[in-house]
Order: C-alpha cells, then sequence, then structure tokens
C-alpha cells in the first residue's frame, strides 16, 4: 500500500519553476532517498508534502487521502513530519521541553507528553543533555533534536532534511542507526541526503531530482549505474 | 515555590489591617492593578512571543463596557467586570482575526494602530461615549480604599492561578513553541492560529477586566485615559520588561518599581515636565543593564549588592 502518493505536482515561483510535473509514491515502511544537485527542488517537494508550500498544479494523497494544500499542522495530526535543513530548535527552551511540546500532539496530558519525550531522547541518544537549553546543542545533536521531535509527534511518515549534512563521521555513523532502528519500528521514512555512503547503506529505494524534474528512479545500485544520475550529477559532486 | 505565592497574598490580604494612609492605599492598588494589566500582557508577549503595543485596545474596551452600563443602562458599574469578558473576548476574536495574520514588528504595529483608532473613535462618539469628557461614576461603593483593594487583589490573584496553570499546561507549552518558531510549531501539528488567538483572548479578557476595575475604582474615565498609548499600552510592556518577561513573579515586581518609580519621579520639587525625562532616562538604564529584568536577571543584581571576592 502507499503510504504517500505525489501525482505530477508542479511549484511556480513567479516565473521559475521550482518543479515540474513530480510524481513519486511511498510504500509503507520504505526508506526513499531523494537526491540532486542543489536547487534540483527537493526541499520544495517536502514544503509541498508537508503543506508549507502550495503547490501550482498535482496533487499529494497521505494515506489515500487529498491532502493538497493542507497546513501543515494538519498534516502533522494525520501522521506526517518532518526535520528541517537549516534546523530550527525552540531556541530558549530545554531539549526535553523542545520534545514535549512535539509530543502534547498524542498526549493526553504532560506526564503522557513527557514520557513519550523521554523514549524519544533515549531513542535519539540526547537523553543525557535533556536539560540544557536548545542553543547551546552542538549542530550534530541539534540535528538529531529535530528527528527526536519529529518521531515524538508519534507519525507514520518522515520527511529528513539533510539530517546529516556536517556531522562528523562518527555522529553520522550514530545517526544510520538511528534510522535503521527507526525503519525496523515501522516507520516510513524519506530522506534528502548527499552522502553516497548514507544513501547506499540505508535507502530502498532512489528518487533523482534535477532542475525540478524526476531525472530517474531505482535502487541504489540502478542509481550509481545510470548515466544520466552520473552526468548530472554524480560526476560533478564526486560524493560517491 | 508554591508557598511563596500563597504567602504573599496572605500578606497582601493583611495590608488593610495596618490602616495605612489612603495615599499609600492607592499606590497599592495601582501596583496590584498595573501587576494584573502585566500578567495578561506576558501571556501574550512574554509566553506566546505576540508583542503587543496595543493592551490599551482592551484596557480601554473593558473600562468602557463598565462605564456604558452605568451611564448608558443605568445599572451598577460593578456589572462591567462580568460584562467584560463577553465583551472583551468578543472584541479579542474579531481583533486577532485580523492582527494575528501578521508577524513580529507588523503585528505590534497593528495593534498600535488599532489601540489609537479606538481612542479616536470613542473620543468622537459623543453620543454613546460622552466623547472626550468622559463618564463619571457618582455614586461611589466605597468611600474608603479597602473595598477597592481586595477586589484589585482578587482579580490580581486570579490573573495569577490563570497563567501558572496556563503555562504548566499543554496550551502553555505551544505558547511557547510559537514564540520561538511559528513554522517548527506548526509542523509539530501546532495550529497556530487557534493557539494565538486563545493567548490573544485570555489575555485581552484579563486587561479588559483591569480596566473595568479601573471605571470602578476611579470612578471616571476619558478616551485619553483608558485607551493612551503611553500610560496604559507602554505601561504594560515595561511593566513585564523591567520586571521580567516571561516570568510568573516578573509582572509583579515590575509594577511595583513602575508605579513607584513614576510617582517619585513625580514628586521631585519644581521638575515640571521634566519628569517624564528622568523616568525616561532610568527606563533606558533598566533595560540597558537588566535586559531579563529585575526577576530574570536577579542574579546579577545580587552579585552587584553584595561585596566582591565571594562568587556564587
Amino acid at each position: 500500500m502507499s503510504l504517500l502518493r505525489v501525482e505530477g505536482v508542479g511549484v511556480r515561483f513567479g516565473g521559475l519553476a521550482a518543479l515540474k510535473d513530480v510524481s513519486l509514491q511511498v510504500k509503507k515502511g520504505e526508506i526513499v532517498a531523494l537526491i540532486g544537485p542543489n536547487g534540483a527542488g527537493k526541499t520544495t517537494l517536502f514544503n509541498v508534502v508537508n503543506g508549507f508550500t502550495r503547490p501550482s498544479s498535482g496533487r499529494v494523497l497521505f494515506k489515500d487521502e487529498d491532502v493538497t494544500g493542507f497546513k501543515p499542522h494538519l498534516l502533522a495530526r494525520r501522521g506526517l513530519a518532518r526535520t528541517f535543513q537549516v534546523v530550527r530548535p525552540l531556541a530558549r527552551l530545554t531539549v526535553l521541553d523542545n520534545v514535549v511540546a512535539a509530543a502534547f500532539l498524542r498526549a493526553q496530558d504532560k506526564g503522557h507528553a513527557e514520557r513519550l519525550a523521554r523514549e524519544s531522547l533515549h531513542f535519539t541518544g540526547l537523553y543525557e543533555e535533556r536539560f540544557q537549553l536548545a542553543m547551546g546543542l552542538p549542530l550534530g545533536k541539534r540535528k538529531r533534536l529535530e528527528i527526536a521531535r519529529a518521531m515524538a509527534t508519534q507519525a507514520e511518515l518522515l520527511l529528513l532534511d539533510e539530517s546529516f549534512a556536517g556531522l562528523n563521521p562518527s555522529e553520522l555513523d550514530d545517526s544510520i542507526g538511528i534510522i535503521r532502528r527507526m525503519s525496523a519500528m515501522g516507520l516510513t521514512i524519506v530522506i534528502i541526503e548527499h552522502h553516497m555512503k548514507v544513501i547506499m547503506a540505508i535507502s530502498d529505494r532512489v528518487v533523482v531530482l534535477n532542475h525540478g524534474e524526476k531525472l530517474a528512479e531505482g535502487t541504489p545500485g540502478e542509481i550509481g549505474r545510470d548515466r544520466k544520475v552520473i552526468e548530472a550529477y554524480l560526476g560533478e559532486a564526486r560524493h560517491a | 515555590m508554591k508557598t511563596l505565592p500563597a504567602l504573599l497574598l496572605a500578606a497582601a490580604a493583611a495590608v488593610p489591617l495596618l490602616h495605612l494612609n489612603s495615599y499609600v492605599m492607592h499606590l497599592l492598588i495601582l501596583v496590584i492593578m498595573w501587576a494584573t494589566v502585566g500578567m495578561a500582557w506576558n501571556l501574550l508577549g512574554g509566553y506566546c512571543g505576540q508583542v503587543s503595543f496595543g493592551h490599551a485596545a482592551f484596557f480601554g474596551v473593558g473600562a468602557y463596557t463598565s462605564g456604558l452600563l452605568y451611564a448608558k443602562a443605568g445599572v451598577s458599574a460593578w456589572w462591567g467586570l462580568p460584562a467584560s469578558v463577553a465583551v472583551v473576548g468578543a472584541f479579542a476574536l474579531l481583533f486577532g482575526a485580523v492582527f494575528l495574520r501578521l508577524r513580529g514588528p507588523y503585528f505590534a504595529l497593528g495593534t498600535l494602530a488599532a489601540s489609537v483608532i479606538l481612542g479616536i473613535t470613542a473620543g468622537n462618539l459623543v453620543d454613546v461615549t460622552g466623547g472626550d469628557l468622559g463618564i463619571m461614576i457618582r455614586e461611589r461603593t466605597w468611600v474608603g480604599k479597602t473595598g477597592y483593594f481586595y477586589v484589585a487583589l482578587a482579580l490580581a490573584a486570579a490573573t495569577y492561578a490563570v497563567v501558572v496553570k496556563l503555562v504548566g499546561s499543554r496550551l502553555g507549552y505551544y505558547f511557547l513553541a510559537i514564540r520561538e518558531d511559528q513554522d517548527a510549531a506548526e509542523s509539530i501539528g501546532i495550529d497556530t492560529t487557534r493557539v494565538k488567538t486563545a493567548a490573544l483572548a485570555i489575555s485581552a479578557v484579563l486587561t479588559g477586566l483591569a480596566g473595568a476595575f479601573y471605571t470602578n475604582y476611579m470612578g471616571y474615565i476619558d478616551p485619553k485615559v483608558v485607551f493612551a498609548l503611553h500610560d496604559v499600552s507602554i505601561l504594560a510592556i515595561m511593566v513585564v520588561m523591567v520586571g521580567g518577561v516571561a516570568t510568573f513573579a516578573g509582572p509583579v515586581v515590575g509594577a511595583a518599581i513602575m508605579v513607584l518609580l513614576e510617582e517619585a519621579v513625580r514628586s521631585l520639587p519644581r521638575l515640571g515636565a521634566a519628569h517624564h525625562t528622568i523616568f525616561g532616562a532610568l527606563l533606558i538604564a533598566i533595560i540597558l543593564f537588566l535586559p531579563n529584568g529585575v526577576v530574570g536577571d536577579f542574579r546579577k543584581l545580587k552579585a552587584l549588592v553584595r561585596p566582591r571576592g565571594r562568587s556564587s
């Protein structure tokens, strides 16, 4: 069953077409990587799915419901959460309070919200830092706080926007472990990523965007051999 | 931490037993009333991050609800307190539908403009409001201050309880999330429009109650007084900033400092209008050196007072 269906989505900003007729499906339990050069429209696609940007054409279906143009909070309520490429912590709140605020989406009361928050902090390895202010965290941990917050909403589908950019190799391995465990819990994940190592390690399927259009789609192995992809992206980016 | 406010309330309730002179009682009543307005402003501005420069709109609507019930309907102005809850509440929903679309400084400017427009309108609707002549309440409920003192204290205590209860709740967390980042708040499932409207409505109703009390206490209102930009809207902000933004005790401490400071500066001999200048300079100094307010920067203050050598 497909959890998410994007059908012919186009986004125009003035005269600029940020996305042109993009379609893709994400099945329950999958990890799908979204790759492409800078400016390919990856984050714009996330913004459309998560409700920040209303598409100029096309539709978005989440759990077979047409959610095109729904506000982000309505999508969160239906089980869709995202992280931000440029991290957006609730800076002057503690790490715990950041996650409690998110956990309230499903919690009956404060005690319940705190339990859910603690679980998600343990899961992402931030429990020790729970009483620190979010603004005091180093970047790698702030990226993980984004994941903890998204998880605390008890989402079924997570959109992770470059959650690994700027991490050092050991943090990278930690995060790969976190994604694998989330997937094992039954979460469906769409991830925007530049590190080919990460993509190869975790994704079931890869979708390549270039200049706002879908260039290719396939298993990591297939994408790695695709000439169009190599020309447009891998060849020049040298992340492989 | 929970017993201190209760002890302070008990101590305050015993104050009339001291038979202080009516000038001191008057100042205390003003402090308590401004603490109420400050706590109300703090809910919207300090916790939810929506900085209003127009709380005089709610104070004024509350005050005029009371005044008009007396002048036009011929009932006791005290009915203005319950009535203002409905009137100011409805007004706040309308106000929010227009201005909560705006973010940050645009919201601040929108609220500022709205309160000024309301003040001018109240001045021009001579047939309804009596215009700049204002409304006079001829029958005073109490000759002394004690009765008014207890009403003000009850309002302040209720407001404090509302703030404490809200801040620890789901809604309180949502206020903070919106203050820190509206888009992040949306993406964790917070209906920011609704939550901001709730913050505004609660803040407005509490401010309106203080306004309705003001009418009863002072016995006279006019548009220049209750819709005043400086003496209501700005004062509400200053009470919170000087005391401590997004703290429970901040507005109470801030109200005491502001009311007493203004009174002290005003009573300096042979200054005339120059007391405004001194008052302004003092405020600038407080904002510069205690940006988090007296409560927020309490440690910094303690370190100043304590002799050097031993640091905590």
